[in-house]
């Protein structure tokens, strides 16, 4: 087990730095001159050069590269060019709201994701089993912002119930629409995912035994047959944490949410390259940690891979 | 197995796509959203015969936020333009950013996939562990990132998603590569002398290549969702050529006076999305048993 998860480490490795390479690479060939951004316009060629040194800008871009990768190691990622601040601070004040709100996210894709795939396996080919298909092949198809909107215009603007904007006072009233925008999509995977998972386990011998020696069905489906279906949906749940970050940009542009998303959109229209590479970065690290944590929770879920693991 | 098995009995040329077509024809909503798509491509080739492009790029002070009515089906925006035609004029947007991104991702991911799944070795170690910075992504986030570096416009939205897609394509092709080579009919081809490029060309692809083209059904939808998004951020195809993205974003400050100019380009570009999704949903369950735990 031990071995297995070192071993899972280690490869997350080269991942880290291929993308920690291919974003500064990608940045660095980024049209316009930042320390352009940095002075007044109509700066003179000596100041320019000054800021380029002060900044290591005239360097190559391999030593740059070097330059970077060393303060990575030392939590360093990088100072906006734009508002002359750390970059780690920047996200620290953002991420927060950018966590709360992907954790909200997946407690709806959790709960009403695997509760309307279980009802839908459990009753298949039911009223309510087809009603879960369509509204989730809906919501698989359906742009998250124009989704988004619809919400804003329908509880905000119509029934005038919930904000639509911000995040107020951060009381919960701000989350919900935010949250389920955010949330909509994945759901609809949560949903088919557990729904085509229990339908296969179901199947299985185990679950005939158990509904010989006499348990309730519904003994069965939770205990029994829950369990083992949720293997796959765990992963996805730990993976889409990850992606909903990344995807929250579309979610917090719409809703004005003062998230990481905003604060790396934004970013990147005001060129400010440290701030997209360390916030990017930030996210991509957090998304390659949460697949350690899902692959490690996976040998808890299922025996099997820790006994293939000690082979 | 015996070897007996795997002797056809009755000796006949099957292609790949009439397999697909026989499954899919007995599924009602994957024909629904073929009928979505060909009518989405229909639209496309042949804008120009059912609306303006004057009406859709224009600026008419006289007609500015008209409600929807029988003179502009879909009312008008926020510059008089007829949300009808620019609905009709985006859709050449999202089929090109269908057809060329995906294409792009397709033709890369596929030459990738196949060295990596049939070479093996170090190709394959390299390729795959380069894959895995490009899965490493959130899709949106990367699309913006070469977006800023590329500039907006169509080409490069069709750069951005082709980058993108390529490695899922790369990894997809290498398992269903790495399963087929295993066949007796490869070692066979080998065994008469054919080389490696007829071996893949004419051996591998046809049998390895129908996932693919369930995932090609659903990546096409991604890309078209992912140009929507680029163009509603503002970084993704400028006007004033008509995209259902930017059309969203135009229509914000007017969500409360003229929703009409939210409603129509939403309901588009989900229509287009549920069509690709339905197709891909219907070529799975005819390859199902092959599919499950690839896709």
């Amino acid at each position: 087990m031990l071995v297995y998860i070192a071993r899972r480490f280690l490869q997350a490795i080269p991942v880290v730095i291929g993308v920690t390479f291919l974003i500064f690479l990608l940045m660095f060939i980024l049209p316009g001159d930042p320390a352009r951004m940095l002075v007044q316009k109509g700066a003179s060629p000596e100041v320019l050069q000054r800021v380029r040194e002060a900044y290591g800008l005239d360097k190559p871009w391999y030593v740059q590269y070097g330059k970077y990768m060393w303060k990575l190691l030392h939590g360093d990622f990088g100072t906006s060019i734009r508002y002359r601040r750390p970059v780690i601070d920047m996200m620290k004040d953002h991420y927060p709201n950018s966590v709360r709100l992907a954790l909200v996210a997946l407690m709806i894709e959790a709960v009403l994701g695997v509760a309307a795939g279980i009802i839908s396996a459990v009753k298949r080919y039911s009223f309510l089993d087809v009603l879960v298909t369509l509204s989730t092949t809906i919501l698989v198809a359906m742009p998250i912002f124009w989704f988004a909107m619809l919400l804003q215009v329908f509880f905000g603007l119509k029934l005038g119930v919930l904000p639509i904007s911000g995040m107020g006072n951060g009381s919960w009233r701000y989350y919900v629409l935010p949250a389920i925008a955010l949330a909509s999509v994945h759901t609809a995977f949560v949903a088919r995912l557990t729904r085509s998972s229990m339908l296969e386990v179901i199947r299985q011998d185990y679950i005939r035994t158990a509904r010989a020696k006499g348990l309730s069905e519904w003994r069965v489906i939770l205990k029994h047959a829950l369990k083992n279906a949720l293997i796959p949906v765990v992963t996805i749940l730990g993976l889409d944490f990850g992606g909903l970050i990344g995807s929250a940009i579309l979610t917090e542009t719409v809703f004005s949410w003062p998230g990481v998303g905003r604060v790396i959109y934004l970013a990147i229209l005001q060129r400010d390259p440290p701030v997209v590479v360390g916030g990017v970065l930030i996210l991509v690290l957090v998304f390659i940690f949460l697949n350690l944590v899902v692959d490690i929770s996976y040998t808890y879920l299922d025996p099997r891979i820790r006994y293939g693991a000690r082979k | 197995m015996s070897n007996a098995k795997r002797i056809p009995v009755f000796p006949e040329r099957v292609s790949v796509w009439r397999d697909l077509w026989r499954g899919l024809r007995r599924n009602k909503l994957a024909m629904f959203g073929l009928g979505v798509i060909v009518f989405l491509v229909l639209v496309a080739i042949f804008a120009p015969l059912i609306a303006s492009y004057d009406e859709a790029v224009g600026f008419y002070p006289d007609e500015i936020l008209k409600p929807p009515s029988f003179e502009h089906l879909m009312g008008t925006d926020d510059l008089g333009r007829d949300v009808f035609a620019r609905v009709v004029w985006g859709s050449r947007v999202s089929v090109e950013v269908g057809v060329v991104a995906v294409g792009i991702g397709i033709v890369i991911g596929l030459f990738m996939g196949a060295i990596s799944g049939y070479r093996g070795g170090v190709a394959d170690s390299l390729i795959m562990r380069t894959a895995d910075i490009f899965f490493a992504f959130p899709y949106l986030l990367g699309a913006i990132a070469i977006m800023t570096i590329l500039g907006p416009g169509i080409i490069n939205v069709f750069i951005a998603i082709g980058i993108l897609e390529w490695a899922y394509f790369a990894r997809l092709f290498r398992g269903c590569i790495l399963s087929v080579k295993e066949n007796d009919y490869v070692e066979a081809a080998r065994a008469i002398g054919a080389g490696d490029v007829r071996i893949l060309l004419h051996h591998i692809f046809p049998n390895a290549i129908a996932p693919v083209i369930v995932y090609a059904a659903m990546s096409v939808g991604i890309a078209i969702i992912t140009e929507a998004a680029l163009s509603f951020l503002g970084i993704g195809v400028q006007p004033p050529q008509p995209s259902w993205g930017s059309m969203l974003a135009d229509s914000r400050p007017f969500m409360a006076t003229a929703p009409w100019m939210m409603y129509f380009p939403g309901l588009t570009i989900l229509m287009t999305v549920l069509g690709f999704v339905l197709v891909a949903d219907g070529l799975r369950n005819v390859l199902d048993p092959r599919l499950r735990g690839l896709l």
